[in-house]
């Protein structure tokens, strides 16, 4: 108790404030919590006011009939099934590549690293043209594709591929950092202990890395359910085949408002859904055994 | 017979290190933090490549720089207790002590029949379905030793196994560890800070500076050591020639 009390003590003379009558008394000190509280107060509300106006305005026009509409329905189903498969896409691709570069060092890691960082960064309208100028019928790897016969761009195959250009990153970046933050030491013991490199991947770190590569993979799959711009420029805009829901929003928009904000409701509830995942999955970590 | 002659650049200093170590005996390894004692537990377990030298254990190459044998670490066979512990987090005791036995190939069935009797052994029966992070110190300890032990190993090393006990455990647990590894009957290399695990575990010590052994004595003569106020002092180190140490 008596430690408690010279630190108190000490934590006031560094503050050389008074506890007891400075603080809460200034009235600086109370213009600048009331600012602070507005300012966080605006903040919120404006989050909180677009998305409860969504709700608000869907009460009184979506019915059951809005939700069976054919472009409410194939947009959902292609959505999810296209950033399912991009997803599990980048999870088969991403965590061999997280791995290595969190434990590896080789020539140009680093390059590598931003390049793969790139498309978050990139606007996803230049994605998209970047993806046509690589992969559309008169690309670089494209042209070769349409003499076998294989078209790539405007197909559902290209909004696999604009989500995956866009959300992978997502992942690979998720994956570098949760098998960074596996001690090697565990992977060491498990080596001595007769297992082999993959034997030691397989049973140490990746069990003690799967809450981030799940939160990754989970973050990557609300990444590609959002895609719009890569997707418009590279796939086009066909219902039932490249018309993912963002894309039906933007198009039901210009026709009937309840389909779009039905649209708009679902991907809110996916957003949700997501970050409650996330924050679940990264709260319960393994301790370090040790210590 | 553990025979080490390695000699390898690290980052502050080069390391030279030539080490006998007989079946049965347990040699202790002390010097300043930094000093090279794990890189050298390291090397021999194959997590560590020394720059040239060589590393036998009973005649078996484990590392030969001119002949360019390098066995991995699952390939040696040697035990290793780890500074703390590195026991899986995310599996039961039981599960940590039949690691070993499953990587090499051991149906889970027999594997766990033999971890049982190893965690009989090691009074770890009742604690066997916690999770590592859920136990004692001591059990901890314990389970360590029984992990490594458990793929018989042809050699036993441990770093700073005792240095994580609370003092008041760590009298008993050094007495139970000097046990269990004289029964092993292996060569035993172990890490320490501490003169009174050299006087009580230790057969031989060797002390380490800067990469070098520069002085090997029996164990019982660690208590005519100089000790200055910050541990083992440098006083008796003028004189004595580094290089190769052997029986």
């Amino acid at each position: 108790m008596d430690i408690n009390r010279f630190r108190m003590d000490l934590f006031r003379r560094r503050c050389r404030t008074n506890v007891g009558e400075g603080f809460q008394s200034r009235p600086r000190d109370v213009a600048i919590r009331a600012g602070l509280a507005l300012m966080m107060l605006l903040a919120v509300l404006f989050i909180a006011l677009p998305v409860a106006s969504l709700f608000v305005r869907s009460y009184s026009g979506i019915t059951l009939q809005t939700v069976q509409n054919p472009m409410v329905r194939e947009a959902l189903v292609l959505s999810l099934a296209t950033s399912g498969l991009a997803t599990l896409v980048a999870v088969i691709m991403g965590t061999p590549i997280g791995y290595i570069n969190a434990r590896y060092g080789y020539p140009g890691r680093e390059l590598i690293d931003s390049l793969i960082d790139l498309p978050v960064v990139l606007p996803p309208a230049v994605a998209g043209i970047a993806l046509l100028m690589a992969f559309g019928r008169m690309g670089v790897l494209g042209q070769h594709f349409s003499a076998w016969g294989v078209d790539i761009a405007f197909t559902t195959a290209a909004v696999v591929a604009a989500q995956i250009f866009v959300a992978s990153p997502f992942y690979i970046r998720q994956a570098r950092t949760s098998f960074e933050s596996v001690d090697p030491v565990y992977e060491n013991a498990a080596r001595t202990l007769g297992a082999s490199e993959i034997y030691a991947f397989r049973q140490v770190s990746l069990p003690l890395a799967i809450n981030g590569l799940i939160s990754g993979a989970i973050m990557t799959f609300a990444r590609s359910l959002g895609e719009f711009g890569a997707t418009i420029m590279f796939a086009g805009n066909f219902q039932g085949r490249t018309q993912t829901m963002p894309l039906a929003i933007y198009t039901a928009m210009q026709g009937d408002l309840y389909v779009s904000l039905c649209l708009a409701l679902i991907l809110v509830a996916f957003s949700f859904a997501v970050i409650a995942a996330v924050k679940i999955l990264t709260r319960g970590r393994y301790r370090n055994a040790g210590n | 017979m553990l025979e080490i002659d390695i000699h390898s650049s690290l980052r502050d200093f080069e390391l030279e290190v030539s080490l006998r170590v007989k079946r049965g005996e347990m040699l202790m390894l002390m010097g300043e933090n930094g000093c090279g004692k794990t890189t050298v537990l390291n090397s021999v377990a194959g997590l560590f490549t020394p720059g040239r030298g060589e590393i036998i254990l009973d005649g078996r190459i484990l590392f030969d720089s001119r002949e360019r044998i390098n066995l991995p670490p699952a390939k040696r066979r040697v035990g290793y207790v780890f500074q703390n512990y590195a026991l899986f987090p995310h599996m039961t005791v039981l599960d940590n002590v039949a690691f070993g036995l499953c990587s090499q190939g051991i149906p889970r069935y027999e594997a766990e029949r033999r971890a049982k009797g190893q965690l009989q052994a090691f009074d770890l029966w009742e604690v066997r379905q916690a999770r590592a992070f859920q136990i004692s110190g001591g059990q901890k300890q314990r389970t360590a030793l029984a992990r490594a032990l458990a793929i018989q190993p042809e050699l036993l090393l441990l770093d700073e196994p005792l240095s994580a006990l609370d003092i008041t455990k760590q009298g008993a647990m050094r007495q139970e560890l000097q046990e269990r590894v004289k029964e092993c009957d292996v060569p035993s290399v172990m890490v320490t800070h501490d003169p009174r695990d050299v006087a009580q575990i230790g057969d031989r010590v060797c002390l380490l500076e800067r990469g070098k052994v520069v002085r090997c004595s029996p164990a019982e003569e660690i208590a005519s050591w100089g000790m200055g106020p910050g541990g083992l002092s440098c006083r008796w180190r003028r004189g004595s020639s580094p290089g190769k140490v052997g029986l």
